[in-house]
């Protein structure tokens, strides 16, 4: 995952080049995204017909520190999904609510599509990198 | 349409019963299938033995996923434990 909503671009570039303050977030989700949609930085997917919708909802995720001297975080934490629809996912979407498109953070794809069936279990690891 | 038949990597049984999709088997690079049950005996999955509790299978085992999702909640309390944020958030909760 290595894209960065184009809203939250503009914050963090703010941020670091300027004196305008950062909201931090307080919490992350992760949403799963149909695969037939192709992410882009100004179109949040979530809470559309094109999130893939678990039984679970979204799953909150936390990443660790990036790692020292590279742009990425250290380790991938996996998240799961329960009672899986019929889909294709194709990628994940960051959002900072459970519900809803009020702030997305990041987006990617993952790294092959994943096709589950009813009823499925779905676990993903996620990875961010700056490049 | 029809469920799709899928290996398991546990028993190696080929059918289309209800699977834990494991996304780049955790960095192997290709998705891994269990059976709830499979998997829960192999590794301990707080999930998959949420979901194969009543020991049912197949078509029964779909339906009551379906209808109680009985693994959402452990999947959930899972993803919190390792976000440890959520912590907060929840004190936050009962607090308002």
């Amino acid at each position: 995952m290595a894209n960065i909503d184009r809203t939250e671009s503009k914050a963090l570039l703010d941020a670091s080049l300027t004196s305008t303050a950062y909201t931090e977030p307080s919490a992350w989700y992760v949403a799963l995204i149909a695969s037939s949609f192709t992410l882009t930085d100004t179109t949040p997917y979530g809470a559309t017909a094109n999130e893939v919708t678990a039984g679970s909802g979204r799953a909150a995720i936390a990443f660790p520190a990036a790692t020292a001297g590279a742009p990425s975080t250290t380790t991938a934490p996996a998240v799961t999904f329960t009672t899986m629809p019929v889909a294709t996912t194709g990628g994940i979407e960051i959002y900072t609510a459970s519900t809803g498109t009020a702030r997305r953070l990041w987006y990617g794809n993952l790294s092959a599509n994943k096709t589950t069936a009813s009823g499925d279990t779905l676990t993903v690891t996620v990875t961010a990198t700056l490049s | 349409m029809a469920n799709p038949i899928r290996n398991c990597m546990g028993c190696g049984t080929q059918d289309d019963h209800p699977r834990h999709v494991l996304g780049d088997g955790g960095g192997a690079g290709v998705d891994i299938f269990w059976h709830h049950d499979c998997h829960f005996r192999a590794s301990g999955c707080e999930v998959c033995e949420a979901v194969s509790a009543e020991g049912l299978t197949g078509d029964e085992l779909r339906a009551h996923i379906e209808d109680n999702d009985p693994g959402g909640a452990v999947a959930r309390e899972i993803n919190e434990r390792q976000a440890p944020w959520t912590q907060n958030a929840n004190l936050e909760t009962q607090e308002a």
